[in-house]
């Protein structure tokens, strides 16, 4: 008995100890020394590469990691995951001490937990200046802000990429055809907006003798697309940071909310709103199709020649239907815009394996090669024109470059190692391509139709361009914006009083972190402007 | 003649009309995903309830772009071989544990109960077990789609639980024929064993096939993925364009779409082993509760 009391107590101590020794404090973080970095290229490398998961069931030998072989004196060993898992396929393989050499980095929030368990190569500002000086000067020039992404404790642990497309605004739509019957215009402001809405639900724009018709619904339920144009209207993001008098605000606690909630309120009461607009799983593009909404807020661009458009698919059901288009309606100051994410994407990071650092630079090389040269990057991605992809002027889907026969389906390029992406980042070229590249490989009848109906001052984007990048947002953000939008959703359908809307917010703010959140954000203020000052930006 | 009361017909009239209402319940999200995979994109787009195809929108499409992609045919492969192999090798290592465990005389015997039982409650986590698999050579081995199931706790206590049940006079006859111990399990055991064999056959290989996580972790290449994986890579990434890229005819493009593809995806995926259930369904429900009286 009293045997197995002991051998009970020796159990849960050694339970104990290896609970804890999981447990360790950071240790000082040492100085780079940046000649470990130093590379004239004679050296073969081999890269661990876990690119972004945009490959997945590819095999290595492809001949666009064959070129990037021979160019770069390279050795690649590429790490292809699925997409919606690639988290746990990453972290499975840090944890495991199997850290590879190239780490695709899909948040910040990824680069702070990484760089805290020290799976990341610290990449000073000056390394990036010196081997990537173009990616380098256009972070600084568009978007420099983006430096914060790989940023943790005083050091910088990645090189961020950005997103020429993620600056493409997105166009309100409108039922050609039903403003016709009912005699209006194509809105410019939010009261010309609400009369036309109003038509729509109340003056039976289809011509059936039957009220079902509604003015508004939403793109989606999620929560960027809750009523951004209205929002926008009034210069109010009510889910990001925004800057308001030098300062950083929450944009949901702004007085204007309040405004912009009466609205809805209003229409709402008058059955403008799609009724069901909170629990519907059917997406605003579907509630047009299906007749029975007639205005989307947040529309792209579709290629015209295709049958699968949703003006084509809308004509099945309604030979006489018809779409215009229109730049977000205007609030009473003038002010217009809707949620984007702004240029920033993801960070490419680097593992801290033990392996020489040297890599760093070959790829800091390789990726602005890319940047900068645009045959290089045409070839890596599109393959060879004549042979994989043919150049078409005159197209009028979005870019000018099409898949020849043998590479029209998206497996075969897949599996070819190709992936057709004029603008984001692909597994072989992570860091985008520059403003001009995008632009050169853009269609004219997609510039043409831009130009009448998307600006970048509709673009509007959170002051740090994502929410979320503070510290505690994974603790706090999901409840906090759950309790908000359940909140505004409660004040729309006329449950509260849109004056109610700041008191209980706060409450909800006060109970969920944001007085915690607020204050990292406000140091998040702090280090960019540390960051500018190394970085050279004043 | 069972005589029922009013009151009894009343309640049985009741029953049956709440238990069908349920059934229809469970059964509306199956009709709804095989309506919506033989749809047109129009139909499929149009909002209202899909509990039967809109005559004159019915088209097999999606299922002909699903199979004319040749890796889904790999994946199915894969699947077939961890589900038939995976099941078969657990099933008798199941049974060999199991019976091994209800010998009165067996060595050590409260040791291999617990340390079988200490598995059912205590787990390494993710990381641990990616090493360890890591460790033994099993990364990007399709036999680490079956050796790191091949026995289960749960699944041994319930053949234990069954193996105490058969008379231990089988086994002192057999003794005394001469027959040593395997053949006994072989040649007396196992032929009364049916119902176990078939219930643990049929839980095992449901988990197999419907298991898609152990691929995504730990194989790295794309030939070697379960149809699980592959149709979950299809689901959860929308990402169509896997799969239409072969074109089903002229008209495939009307009839494209994410959901009804998506849709056609889970249809292929759980057909197959559905029609397994009706097979082993006597053996099922009297196998359900073995585990529920003995000790």
């Amino acid at each position: 008995m009293k045997m197995k009391k002991i051998l009970s107590i020796a159990l849960a101590l050694i339970l104990a100890i290896g609970m804890l020794a999981g447990c360790g404090g950071g240790g000082e973080r040492t100085k780079v020394d940046l000649s470990e970095y130093e590379d004239d290229g004679s050296e073969k490398l081999t890269i661990e590469w876990l690119g972004y998961a945009t490959l997945a069931g590819c095999e290595e030998g492809t001949a666009t990691e064959l070129l990037l072989e021979d160019k770069y004196n390279v050795e690649i060993k590429p790490i292809f995951a699925e997409s919606s898992n690639y988290t746990d396929k990453k972290n499975a393989l840090l944890q495991s001490e199997d850290v590879p050499d190239l780490i695709y980095e899909l948040d910040p929030m990824h680069v702070y937990a990484d760089a805290r368990d020290e799976y990341l190569l610290e990449i000073p500002y000056q390394l990036i200046e010196q081997e990537a000086p173009d990616i380098y000067a256009d972070i600084n020039e568009k978007a420099p802000a983006v430096w914060a992404y790989g940023y943790y404790e005083g050091g910088n642990y990645g090189l961020p990429n950005m997103n020429h497309n993620h600056m493409e605004s997105k166009v309100s739509t409108y039922r050609a055809d039903w403003l016709e019957k009912v005699g209006m215009e194509v809105p410019k402001t939010v009261d010309e907006l609400h009369d036309v809405l109003y038509a729509f639900t109340h003056d039976d724009p289809d011509g059936n003798g039957k009220n079902d018709t509604y003015g508004y619904a939403f793109a989606s339920s999620h929560w960027q697309h809750y009523f951004a144009e209205i929002f926008g209207a009034y210069g109010i993001l009510p889910f990001d940071w925004q800057e308001a008098n030098g300062e950083i605000v929450y944009g949901g606690l702004k007085e204007e909310c309040e405004t912009v909630l009466a609205i809805l309120a209003q229409w709402y009461k008058e059955g403008i709103i799609y009724p069901a607009f909170i629990e519907s799983d059917k997406t605003g593009s579907e509630l047009l199709q299906s007749n029975i909404v007639g205005y989307l807020h947040d529309m792209s661009y579709e290629d015209p020649s295709s049958d699968q458009t949703t003006l084509a698919l809308l004509r099945q059901r309604v030979p006489e239907a018809d779409l215009a288009y229109s730049k977000p309606i205007e609030g009473p100051d003038g002010k217009f815009g809707m949620r984007g994410w702004g240029y920033p994407c993801h960070v490419v990071s680097f593992g801290d394996n033990g392996n020489s650092p040297k890599k760093v630079t070959r790829l800091l090389n390789m990726f602005n090669d890319m940047f900068t040269d645009e045959a290089l990057l045409l070839e890596v991605r599109y393959g060879k024109e004549g042979v994989t992809y043919t150049v078409d002027k005159d197209s009028t889907a979005v870019n000018i470059y099409n898949a020849t026969e043998d590479y029209v389906e998206a497996a075969q390029k897949r599996l070819a190692g190709y992936e057709f992406n004029v603008a984001g980042p692909t597994f072989w070229s992570p860091i985008c391509p520059s403003r001009e590249v995008y632009e050169r490989g853009l269609s004219e009848s997609y510039k043409a139709w831009g130009e009448k109906y998307k600006s970048h001052d509709a673009v509007l984007t959170d002051a740090f361009y994502k929410v979320d990048i503070v510290p505690s947002a994974p603790t706090y953000i999901d409840d906090l914006r759950n309790g908000q939008m359940a909140l505004m959703s409660e004040i729309v359908q006329g449950k509260k009083a849109a004056d109610q809307y700041i008191e209980e917010f706060t409450k909800i703010w006060e109970s969920t972190g944001g007085n915690e959140l607020l204050e990292e954000a406000r140091e998040q203020q702090a280090i960019l402007d540390e960051i500018y000052v190394e970085v050279g930006i004043n | 003649m069972i005589q029922r009361t009013t009151g009894e017909k009343v309640f049985n009239v009741f029953n049956y009309i709440i238990l069908s209402l349920l059934a229809l319940t469970t059964l509306y999200p199956f009709l709804y995903t095989f309506t919506i995979s033989i749809s047109t994109k129009l139909a499929a787009d149009t909002v209202g309830l899909h509990i039967l195809p809109e005559w004159g929108q019915i088209t097999l499409d999606p299922y002909k772009l699903v199979f004319r992609n040749p890796e889904i045919w790999t994946a199915y492969g894969w699947t077939l071989f961890r589900t038939v192999v995976g099941t078969t090798l657990s099933v008798f290592v199941t049974c060999f544990y199991g019976y091994a465990l209800s010998r009165p005389n067996l060595m050590w015997k409260k040791f291999f109960s617990t340390y079988i039982m200490i598995t059912m409650i205590f787990s390494g986590g993710q990381i641990p077990t990616f090493l360890n698999i890591k460790d033994l050579g099993l990364l990007n081995n399709v036999w680490v789609y079956i050796l790191p199931l091949l026995i289960s706790a749960y699944n041994t206590i319930v053949a234990r639980s069954f193996f105490v049940g058969i008379p231990e006079a089988l086994n002192e006859s057999a003794k005394i024929d001469g027959a040593g111990e395997f053949r006994t399990f072989f040649q007396i055991i196992m032929p009364l064993s049916k119902p176990i064999i078939m219930t643990l056959a049929l839980w095992i290989a449901v988990a197999h096939w419907n298991s898609w996580f152990d691929s995504m972790l730990y194989m790295t290449s794309g030939k070697k993925i379960v149809v699980q994986q592959y149709i979950q890579r299809i689901v959860n990434e929308n990402n169509t364009a896997a799969i239409t890229d072969f074109g089903a005819g002229e008209n495939a493009a009307q009839n494209l779409t994410s959901e009804t593809v998506k849709s056609a995806s889970i249809m292929v995926t759980v057909i197959p082993i559905l029609c397994f259930y009706p097979f082993v369904q006597k053996f099922f429900i009297k196998g359900v509760t073995l585990g529920a009286v003995k000790g």
